[in-house]
Order: C-alpha cells, then structure tokens, then sequence
C-alpha cells in the first residue's frame, strides 16, 4: 500500500502548485550528447496577436499552441524514507508544439 | 575544456534580438516578454499521475489517495469512494515540466528576458481509469477464519489470520467506502473488532435455531416478537451471533404498533439461504424435486421463486429431467476475461436472462450488460430463434 499525499508544512496540508508543460514531439539532445542539466535550450515567445507560442531550438522554430489537459496530472515524489509518494505541483495546461520543427535559414547580408 | 569546469551559457538580450532576426520575425508582432529555456541543475525523480476530476477535487481537499496490490496484483488506485486501475502510458512525445511559466493568455509585464527552469522530462506517465473493486480476496481471507461456532472458537483464534478494517482496507483493491459496502453485502459483521463470516454450516445451525422457534411458537413469520425470540435464544447462541442472525434474516415490523417490538424475517434471504442449503451438498437436483423440497423447507407463508436464486444457481432447461444445481456470483473471478472464460466452461451457449445475473456486478455506467456482451461474447440466433451468446474463441457449435 502506497499513500499518495500532498505536502505538509507546519499549518497542515498545503495545496500543491500549479506547474506547467510544454510538449514537444521527440527528443530534446544535446549535439555532444553532453548531460542537458544546466544547458539553455531555447527562447519562448508569443505573438502579440493570437497569442500564439513560439519556440526555437538552435536552427528550429517551432508554433505551438495552448492547451488545457483533457485530464490534469499530479507530479509525485517517493519518500525516501516512507512507501508514500508526495504530490509536489498539479498540471492542467500545457504549451503544446505538435508540429515538425521548421529550420531557419541563417542569411547574412554579408552572404548574399 | 576539462569535465569539471564547464561553464554554462546565459542567454543576454542581445543573443535574443538577434534569433529574432534570424527568424525572419519582427519584434513588433511579439509580445515584449521573452522567457529563454534551460534545463534544471538537477532532474528529480519525479512520476506524472493522471487525474480525474473526483481525484484531483479529493486531493485538493487533504484526502490522501492509494496504491493498492501485492506483486501478483496489477496496481490500482484508490479514492475514499472509488477505485481505478492503473496502467503505465507511453508518449513517443516529450513532457517537459517548468515549475513557472507564462503562458501566452496571462498578463505579464516584465519586458525584461525571464529565465525559465524545465525540471523534468517525461514519456511515460500513469494512466487511471475507473473499476470495479477486486473483491474475491476479501471472501478468501474472510472465509479463512470464519466463525465455526463457540466451542471451535478457540482454535480458530489461535491458528488463523484475524483482519480490522485497516488491515482489510491495506489488503484489498478497493476503496473504503466499497469494502465496507461490500463487508455489508456478504453478512460479514465484527467480533471484538475483528471482521468475520459465519461459517455456512455453522449460520445453517443459528439460522434453524431462529426458524424452528417460529415454527414451534407458530409466530407468523411477519410477526415475531423480539424480547421473546432474544430470551429464548440467547441459551443456544452467543449474544453476537444471535444479534447477526436477527439483522442479517430479519427488519423491524412496518405497522406503527410493533415497529419496535416486533420483527419480520426477510422473504427472499430466507429462501435463498434454505435453497443453497439444499444444493451446495449435491453436484445437481432434479429441478422438480428441488422446488418441492425447496418449498417445504422454509417457513409457513414464504412463497419460493426461482427468481430469489439469481446468481446463485444455474438451471439445466435443456437436459431431461431438468436439473438445477449450486452456482455462486461471488465464487467468479472479478477480472472480465476470465469471469467470460469460467461462464463458458460451465456452459458454452447463455441466452441473456441465463447470463445477466452473474455479470451484473461488472457492468458500469459506461458498460452495461449488453456492452459487456458485445465486446466479450459472439452472439447468435439458434434454432428456435432465441438470441445465445457464446465465447469468441470457441468453434461455433
């Protein structure tokens, strides 16, 4: 049997927060395959009309959308030291970018 | 550069004006607040539970949800009033999670670069649906260690496993509220905390205790007072026994004058008791015999009725003479598949009447009985033109 509980603090039980997810099709990998902790992976903007997400990685850009889960998902932790998992942040929304990246062409003036 | 002095790239609003170009994006169309991306120092170990509505509004409200099941049980998960199963789910897409994010809708007036921090990346998340509770390990357990009667007591205490409520509810897939549902529904009932059945040998004895008392006092069996009945008793059974027999067999008269004095024996409980009393030794009974017999076992004014046995018999129309034997709902499996696998070895052709009472306890909202039909069974029309199902995997017959 394994609880499934939320944080405790002193004043009892807090509500959990709610995190965000961006969803991307495949892998994101470094080109060294070096470990990802730490490294910067991309800008995220917005268009001022429609709202639409933005995303580049490197050479890709890539056009999302919002989304709302159909079903939300709980991010739990495992105790160490208890068969209990700690409910840490709820997740209802997402960035969802379904679409095959598009690569950017870099073109220099000095290139043409 | 060595392994340990690794220097981390930080995003400057310039590198961002220049992407921006590269794109072939104008600034002007883009809202002012930019959020570069990076991963986090570390990745905790985190696992991503799907939610429903009831789960997320119990969680929010404090109630501690629960896996349930030992290694040779799938998991499930249960709420204080549901129970679902629960299923790992991949996605070939990548889940990254960012405990702070602007999304494009929400106000934001920073027009300064805003770092943002993935924590984790997930494909795989836990997926629930809801279920049916599994409840034949709670009859085993309890059947185990059933009560056999005050002078057999003492053995059973010392060489079997006793359950609380706690116990149960860490040892069975269900939620509470179904366990004690389902506890209720089996005439299961608590000696000094500990949950227990009557042993059916033993509840054949204090049962016949109760209705020979009737017979002899020729008490309508509508009508039997309780002070008397209780004084009586009390010499051949244990107080808590005599207490469970009277609640599980018996209600408290309707009639405003002997609504508290005075209590009625429940028809049908009483008669599908005496009809499994008189099958469960046999492998099967002359159908004709039986009813007769049936009859005459229980008290005067019941009326018996075949159908009082749903669930609990199957008859043989079909065999010459036809014949009825002992059958228990309760003793299937709880999974579909393999419930469907035992109902066809029994009999490889149920019409639908012959089948509902033994899958009723399956169905859902989602899945009623003739969902369940159609998704588990092959049906056909035979020769008289009544509708038979019969299993997918057998050669038609």
């Amino acid at each position: 049997m394994i609880l499934v509980k939320l944080i405790e603090d002193d004043n009892g039980l807090s509500s959990p927060p709610e995190w965000a997810a961006v969803e991307v099709q495949g892998e994101l990998e470094t080109r060294r395959h070096t470990p990802l902790e730490c490294q910067y992976v991309g800008d995220l903007f917005a268009t001022i009309q429609d709202g639409v997400p933005i995303l580049i990685i490197g050479h890709h850009i890539l056009y999302g959308k919002a989304q709302t889960f159909e079903k939300p998902f709980a991010v739990m932790k495992k105790k160490l030291d208890a068969d209990e998992y700690v409910v840490e942040a709820i997740v209802t929304k997402k960035l969802l970018f379904k679409n095959r990246p598009k690569p950017i062409i870099a073109c220099h003036s000095n290139d043409l | 550069m060595s392994q340990n002095e690794v220097s981390y790239y930080v995003r400057t609003a310039e590198d961002v004006k220049k992407v921006i170009e590269h794109a072939k994006l104008s600034e002007n169309d883009l809202k002012p607040n930019v959020q570069p991306i990076y991963f986090g120092e570390t990745f905790e170990n985190y696992k991503l539970l799907q939610l429903d509505e009831h789960i997320l509004a119990d969680l929010k409200c404090g109630q501690t949800v629960v896996f349930k099941g030992d290694h040779k049980e799938s998991a499930v998960l249960c709420t204080k009033t549901k129970t679902y199963d629960v299923k790992e789910a991949e996605t070939s897409n990548s889940i990254l999670l960012l405990p702070e994010l602007t999304f494009p809708d929400e106000k934001f007036n920073n027009t300064e670069l805003t770092s943002r921090k993935i924590v984790g990346i997930f494909h795989k998340y836990l997926e629930v649906k809801p279920c049916k509770p599994r409840l034949s390990k709670l009859r085993n357990l309890l059947k185990n260690c059933s009560y056999k009667g005050s002078e057999l007591e003492k053995e059973v205490l010392a060489t079997c496993e006793m359950y609380t409520f706690e116990h149960l509810s860490a040892k069975i897939q269900a939620s509470d509220n179904e366990l004690k549902y389902a506890l209720k529904e089996m005439g299961a009932f608590q000696i000094d905390g500990y949950w227990r059945v009557l042993d059916f040998e033993y509840e054949c004895r204090a049962l016949s205790f109760l209705l020979n008392l009737i017979d002899e006092q020729s008490w309508p069996y509508n009508t039997i007072p309780m002070d008397e009945t209780l004084n009586i008793l009390c010499e051949l059974l244990p107080p808590v026994i005599l207490q469970h027999i009277i609640d599980q067999y018996s209600t408290w008269c309707v009639s405003s004058n002997l609504s508290k004095t005075h209590r009625s024996l429940i028809e049908d409980k009483v008669c599908r008791f005496m009809a499994i009393g008189l099958l469960r030794p046999c492998d099967k009974f002359n159908l004709t015999d039986f009813k007769t017999a049936w009859q005459g076992s229980v008290p005067e004014g019941m009326v018996t009725n075949l159908k009082q046995l749903d669930g609990t018999v199957l008859v043989d129309q079909s065999s010459h003479p036809q014949t009825i034997c002992y059958f228990n709902e309760q003793d299937l499996p709880d999974d579909i598949l393999e419930r469907f696998v035992c109902l066809f070895q029994v009999r490889n052709k149920w019409t639908f009447n012959e089948i509902q009472p033994f899958l009723e306890k399956l169905s859902t909202d989602k899945l009623n009985v003739n969902t369940l039909l159609a998704k588990y069974t092959r049906a056909t029309t035979d020769v008289d033109g009544v509708r038979v199902y019969c299993s997918r995997y057998s050669s038609t017959t």
